[in-house]
């Protein structure tokens, strides 16, 4: 496992410049305008680019044979990935938060201690993505992934338009139950928040253990 | 160390029907055309692809209950895929030392510099010969006890064949336990280093010999047609027609030297046998 995050971050410092690039546009972004949230969401979904980037690199040349050949298992293989997917997404949402703080307290516009109870909202967008992408990437590979993964995401707006448009139905008023988000403390929506991700998260794992179980190289 | 038992697997109109066994302190070979199936059977072996049907064992256990553990005691080199090239040798260094737990860093970084590999550039930079030199190396460099070799000197020139097919003979040196597996279509790469080897055609293993016997006993008879008509036909194996009369393999050759003393007889080659075993007809 240390062996294959090791690769990962390596096959992650090869891509520095655009590492570098993205860094230097969201510092600017976030230091010139108003909306100081933007960089925590966005960096936490660059992070998790990154991470399925690696997929890519290992199918690169047909490198998964070699890799498998190699004293890894498929299942420690998909574990790794989730690992680092958590890891690096973590790391880009803190750094994130640190920037919007940073500027908020630099610049003004939003109380860090706002900004801070956002990130902490917005975190469990990590599991989400993670839970959504990777099985997707490791079923269709690099290309096909990416296109499965956009058509994954329209699928899930219908999914949320549908779920509307039921409540309408059932007269069940949905807007109502997230006004009431608001009385639960930041605190309790974000661990409940978290802990429905875990979960997502898990039930992700287990459908990509599937896949690359079913995989020939 | 390795055993294949009835192992079917199918492509297509492709279908891989092989057995071969690989057995301590032995150096196997699978000689066959391109596309004759054995990447595949490599790949099989390894369970990098699920099998339609038959059994493998390594290392005494079956394939698809094979753990890390197992897997620790495999030097793998395959023809298609290998180090991702964006990465250099230094930056795999501390993978492999984490992936192995008998990873010889030193060693490792001895045989490098001994076959004058860069460690710091990318290995999408380094010619065909550093690479195959580079997958050896790494094969090797963990106390393997039974190395799988597709095609590891495929695309090198003379020289560079020598160099990695020496760092095989000194690997069966070190311990009587060691044992090889590797497939090459290059036939002198397998006739010096080869204990016995494999023949498979269309995935079918159409033969299996000692590379002794290969060598010693089998012959190919140049014979006019009315020789030919004279020859003891229970000792041939393969028989096609030419323009001076019949080209037969036989694995009788002192047989054929003592009863028919005006025959034509060539020594057996790999070459020649693998031409005659797929070209010539079963009699």
């Amino acid at each position: 496992m240390k062996g294959l995050l090791i690769k990962d971050f390596k096959l992650v410092m090869i891509q520095k410049y655009a590492l570098l690039v993205i860094v230097g546009v969201m510092s600017l972004m976030t230091f010139k305008s108003d909306n100081r949230v933007f960089a925590i969401a966005y960096m936490t979904f660059v992070g998790t680019l990154f991470a399925l980037s690696t997929i890519s690199y290992d199918e690169a040349d047909n490198g998964n044979a070699f890799l498998f050949a190699l004293p890894i298992s498929r299942r420690d293989y998909v574990a790794e990935k989730y690992l680092f997917g958590l890891l690096l997404g973590s790391g880009f949402w803190l750094f994130g938060t640190l920037l919007s703080v940073t500027a908020a307290m630099a610049v003004g516009g939003s109380r860090p201690a706002e900004l801070m109870e956002t990130a902490v909202l917005i975190f469990p967008l990590l599991f989400g993505l993670l839970a959504l992408m990777f099985p997707f990437q490791l079923k269709f590979g690099g290309e096909r992934g990416r296109i499965a993964i956009i058509a994954a995401i329209g699928l899930v707006c219908l999914v949320g338009v549908g779920i509307q448009k039921l409540g309408q139905l059932l007269h069940v008023d949905l807007a109502a139950m997230f006004r009431h988000l608001p009385g639960m403390s930041t605190g309790t929506v974000a661990a409940l928040a978290i802990g429905a991700g875990l979960v997502v998260l898990l039930i992700s794992y287990r459908i990509s253990v599937g896949i690359m179980n079913r995989k020939e190289f | 160390m390795l055993k294949m038992e009835q192992v079917r697997k199918e492509y297509g109109s492709f279908t891989l029907n092989c057995s071969l066994q690989v057995r301590p302190g032995q150096v196997t070979g699978l000689i066959g055309q391109n596309g004759a199936g054995k990447t595949t059977a490599f790949k099989a072996a390894l369970g990098l692809i699920s099998i339609d049907g038959g059994s493998i064992r390594i290392l005494g256990k079956d394939i698809r209950n094979c753990t890390s553990r197992e897997k620790q005691k495999l030097g793998i080199v395959l023809s298609d895929s290998g180090f991702n090239g964006q990465l250099s040798i230094r930056d795999y260094v501390p993978v492999l030392g984490q992936l192995y737990d008998k990873f010889d860093r030193a060693f490792f970084l001895q045989q490098v510099e001994r076959f004058e590999l860069p460690q710091n550039q990318k290995i999408k930079e380094f010619s065909t010969g550093m690479k195959a030199k580079l997958k050896l190396l790494s094969a090797l460099c963990h106390g393997s006890k039974l190395l799988i070799l597709d095609e590891p000197t495929a695309g090198l020139d003379v020289v560079a064949r020598d160099e990695l097919l020496e760092l095989l003979r000194e690997y069966m040196e070190m311990d009587d336990e060691h044992a090889i597996l590797i497939s090459s279509h290059i036939s002198n790469d397998l006739e010096h280093l080869c204990d016995d080897l494999y023949m498979i055609h269309e995935g079918t293993v159409i033969l299996h010999e000692e590379t002794d016997v290969l060598l010693s006993d089998y012959a190919v008879i140049k014979a006019s047609a009315e020789q030919y008509e004279q020859l003891d036909k229970s000792c041939i194996l393969r028989c096609c027609r030419e323009n001076y009369g019949y080209k037969c393999l036989t694995k009788q050759k002192q047989y054929f030297m003592e009863n028919y003393p005006g025959l034509v007889l060539e020594k057996g080659t790999i070459d020649e046998v693998i031409m005659m075993m797929i070209r010539g007809a079963a009699l």
